[in-house]
């Protein structure tokens, strides 16, 4: 049989995708559990989502030690027992902390679920905030926080955030070697007491669990304590955008990293769907435009993308790339030339065609499994988003979105005069 | 071949391993093996682009190469799993070797090279570490090259051989799982993989690394803003009997927070900031290597002390049977965590067929239970000593320093 290798395939197009809705229950204080049981593998995962992103803090860093520091000792556990517990059961904490949102993620074997429960209870509802552990992980991270310093790609990240937002908005917050020396276990102790609370509280559990999971739940977390009145007054800022073009320069680098961007739309604006998918035309994907031109064409850079960053108050779209410190200036030139593209040219039914068939086998791959699709839901429900809804829409937009469409989008949010530029290294 | 059907997921992963890495490349002309990789994605003989019709298909592909192997990944909506099956066969049958893609791709592995190794701090370590610890085996060299100057001076002629030299069946292990039966994938490959030449079986030649005999030192400097000590012993190849032992002796030093060098060492010693003991897990003869950044202030000696009493106490007393039981544990739920991922598995698989044993995927978890205390305790005996050890000194310059 002889085949023919110069035709691809026939296709095969995905009408829909199987969106599993979570089960849903409440603990006895009010604590919202979403339940996404499937799958065939017996690791279960939890997470609980607090309201305690960095917005929250009046300090910086605040925030993020809060949430660090809780498993480095409690009312019963040193952070060594902590460790070892956790360790004996082969499970894993991972704490991770956002602009809007502090995460703490347990995953065990199914079987050990109920030896390491105990042990987050006391994470989470009790943890002292030792004085002595807390100096040794500021000052181990503010070395690191150093070594950071000297990367062009980190100090682009910290300082891009601050040129967008600027001083007065948290999401601005440019964090200081000596933030970490400031650090006291008063302010991080105070922060748990405020927004480690009920109130503040959601939990997402994901995996093939055993039915009495809620009930499980609701015997630890039920009876933590539901809110507490709001002493720490926050930076109540507005967004001020920065200088439009900032150089900070790094002379021993041998690549300049570029930032380009501006303040954008977030999930519950209506635009952003259209956006997301125009943002995968331009740098979303390793066939966009940004790629095959400065990479796969000019050879600039290993990798240069763009993305649509939301948070719960605002959000930004953001270009990035390290690239030769010889092309700098030529690479800057290259992006500018695709945004004007973009805002001129309509984009070609082909073009667009083939990134509605990537993206929706994206989201195919998305929603394999329960912990794909926990993180799905995490993604927006704090946008007060109806996760089926959105995704279903989503789908639905991607499959009849028009080039017109698009243009009309690209001019109303990715006009190049409007962008703000930052880069570090040389030029 | 090899295929395992999970009947839980629309999504299908398709895996083709090829048994080329970059010790299998002539020591003047480094860094091969890895420049091939990203021209595999430069248009093959029958299709141009290899990622667009990937993309087309819903699909998501990339790859990576390391000392031993070169490995190719693609999930893809099983409704189009033949697109994956046309793609890779035709690279597998021959390529176009565009000189504009060899031209762009040697600019693209040399940025590479300067983002990774070059403009970050530390970046260089392993690119000193290998031929510091390596004489003769070719784990001497970095995936990335020796030299740049070799990737700069590529040929189409060097490209050309390379291909026809190891990519080929012969040299191929395509393992797939999704919710496909044998049935099915044979006749996938019946179709688009068999008509391909064999190729011949190519048979490595690879010399074996002396034993060394004396510690080495090195030290260099650099523009960091904190000092770094490496020590690097000499270990057991992946299919000896020793390297499940091997890999808990880096589990008890250093696997986990509740590990000895991290509560000791980092917390209560505060010498160093982090610090890692791990083994690099090669085919051949690997390494077992403790790296950390020292506390300012910390000297390099009493750093190396430090890890050095962690090593005696480890030698000299029997591992207590509960930290022992913990790092076994822990060992369990990672593979049980690790094999959650189909493409995962795909990979787990194709390395298990590399190795010679394709049962090892299902054996791996009991191997690690079956190591006692004590053979853990043995091999530290064995392999952290002092005449095989090669340390580096990786300091900050002065000037740094004083910033």
């Amino acid at each position: 049989m002889m085949v023919n290798r110069k035709q691809q395939p026939e296709l095969k197009k995905i009408e829909s995708i199987d969106i599993l809705e979570p089960e849903t229950g409440r603990l006895d204080n009010g604590i919202p559990v979403y339940l996404f049981n499937a799958g065939d593998v017996g690791v279960t995962r939890l997470d609980f989502i607090f309201e305690a992103g960095s917005q929250f803090q009046t300090q910086p860093l605040v925030a993020s030690y809060t949430n660090k520091m809780l498993t480095e000792g409690t009312l019963s556990y040193s952070s060594f027992d902590i460790a070892r517990k956790l360790d004996y059961y082969g499970a894993y904490i991972n704490n991770t902390t956002s602009k809007d949102t502090a995460v703490v993620s347990l995953t065990a074997l199914n079987k050990h679920l109920k030896y390491v429960l105990p042990v987050l209870n006391e994470i989470i509802n009790h943890p002292k905030f030792p004085e002595n552990e807390l100096k040794i992980h500021t000052q181990k991270d503010k070395q690191g926080f150093i070594d950071d310093c000297c990367k062009v790609n980190e100090v682009a990240v910290m300082n891009f955030n601050r040129q967008l937002f600027g001083s007065k908005h948290p999401y601005g917050t440019l964090v200081r070697a000596e933030d970490f020396d400031n650090q006291q276990v008063g302010r991080l102790s105070a922060f748990h007491n405020e927004r480690y609370t009920a109130k503040h509280c959601k939990i997402i559990a994901s995996g093939k669990m055993s039915k009495d999971i809620l009930s499980q739940l609701n015997y630890f977390f039920g009876y933590t304590k539901k809110s507490c009145e709001d002493t720490n007054t926050r930076i109540s800022g507005k967004i001020i955008p920065g200088q439009q073009k900032q150089f900070i320069e790094m002379p021993s680098s041998v690549q300049s990293a570029i930032r380009i961007g501006k303040i954008s739309v977030n999930k519950a604006h209506k635009d952003y769907m259209k956006l997301y998918i125009l943002n995968m035309v331009f740098g979303g994907y390793f066939g966009s435009r940004l790629m095959k031109n400065i990479r796969e064409d000019k050879g600039y850079t290993y990798g240069i993308y763009s993305i649509l960053l939301s948070f719960q108050k605002s959000a930004a779209f953001i270009i990035a790339s390290e690239v030769g410190s010889d092309v700098c200036c030529k690479a800057i030139d290259e992006i500018y030339k695709e945004l004007r593209i973009l805002n001129s040219e309509m984009i070609s039914t082909k073009e667009l065609e083939l990134v509605k068939k990537y993206m929706t086998g994206t989201l195919v791959r998305n929603f394999d499994g329960p912990f794909q699709m926990a993180d799905r839901f995490k993604s927006v429900i704090e946008y007060g988003i109806d996760y089926k809804k959105f995704y279903s829409e989503f789908l639905h937009v991607i499959n009849t979105v028009t080039p017109e469409d698009l243009m009309v989008i690209s001019k109303m949010h990715l006009n190049p005069d409007t962008m703000q530029e930052l880069v570090a290294g040389k030029k | 071949m090899i295929v395992h059907q999970d009947k839980s997921t629309p999504v299908v992963a398709v895996n083709i391993l090829y048994d080329v890495g970059a010790k299998d490349e002539h020591p003047e002309k480094t860094g091969f093996a890895h420049l091939f990789e990203h021209l595999m994605f430069g248009g093959s003989v029958n299709i141009p682009s290899y990622d667009t019709p990937i993309q087309n298909a819903g699909g998501e592909n990339n790859a990576f190469t390391n000392n031993d192997f070169t490995n190719y990944y693609l999930t893809i909506p099983l409704k189009n799993i033949e697109t994956a099956f046309w793609l890779e066969s035709d690279r597998m049958l021959d390529l176009a070797f565009s000189p504009k893609s060899l031209d762009v791709q040697r600019n693209v592995v040399i940025e590479e090279f300067r983002q990774r190794y070059l403009n970050q701090p530390y970046g260089d370590i392993w690119l000193q570490l290998r031929p510091h610890a390596y004489k003769k085996h070719p784990y001497r060299w970095s995936t990335i090259g020796k030299d740049i100057s070799h990737i700069a001076n590529a040929t189409m002629e060097d490209v050309r051989a390379f291909y026809k030299k190891f990519y080929h069946p012969h040299n191929a292990i395509l393992s797939i799982v999704g919710n496909v039966t044998e049935k099915e994938v044979r006749l996938l490959c019946d179709k688009w993989f068999n008509p391909i030449k064999k190729g011949e079986k190519y048979f490595r030649n690879i010399p074996k690394e002396p034993v060394q005999r004396k510690k080495r030192v090195l030290e260099i400097e650099r523009d960091v803003p904190f000092d770094m000590i490496c020590k690097a012993y000499h270990m057991c190849a992946r299919m000896d009997n020793d390297y499940y032992a091997t890999d808990l002796l880096s589990d008890v030093l250093s696997g986990g927070s509740s590990s000895r060098l991290y509560n000791r060492l980092v917390k209560e010693k505060q010498l160093f900031s982090e610090l890692d003991a791990y083994i690099t897990g090669d085919i051949d003869e690997g390494l077992f290597v403790f790296s950390g950044k020292l506390m300012h202030g910390v000297t390099m000696e009493v750093a190396e002390n430090a890890i050095q009493q962690e090593i005696d106490a480890i030698k000299k007393k029997k591992i207590p049977e509960n930290e022992f039981k913990k790092v076994t544990n822990k060992v369990e739920a990672s593979v049980e965590f690790s094999n959650i991922s189909i493409l995962n598995r795909a990979l787990k698989l194709g390395i298990s067929e590399l190795l010679g044993d394709i049962e090892l995927i299902n054996t791996e978890a009991q191997k690690y239970k079956s190591v006692t205390a004590a053979e853990v305790r043995e091999l530290a005996n064995k392999i952290l000593v002092e005449d095989n050890c090669s340390v580096m000194y990786y300091k900050a310059a002065e000037t740094h320093k004083n910033k």
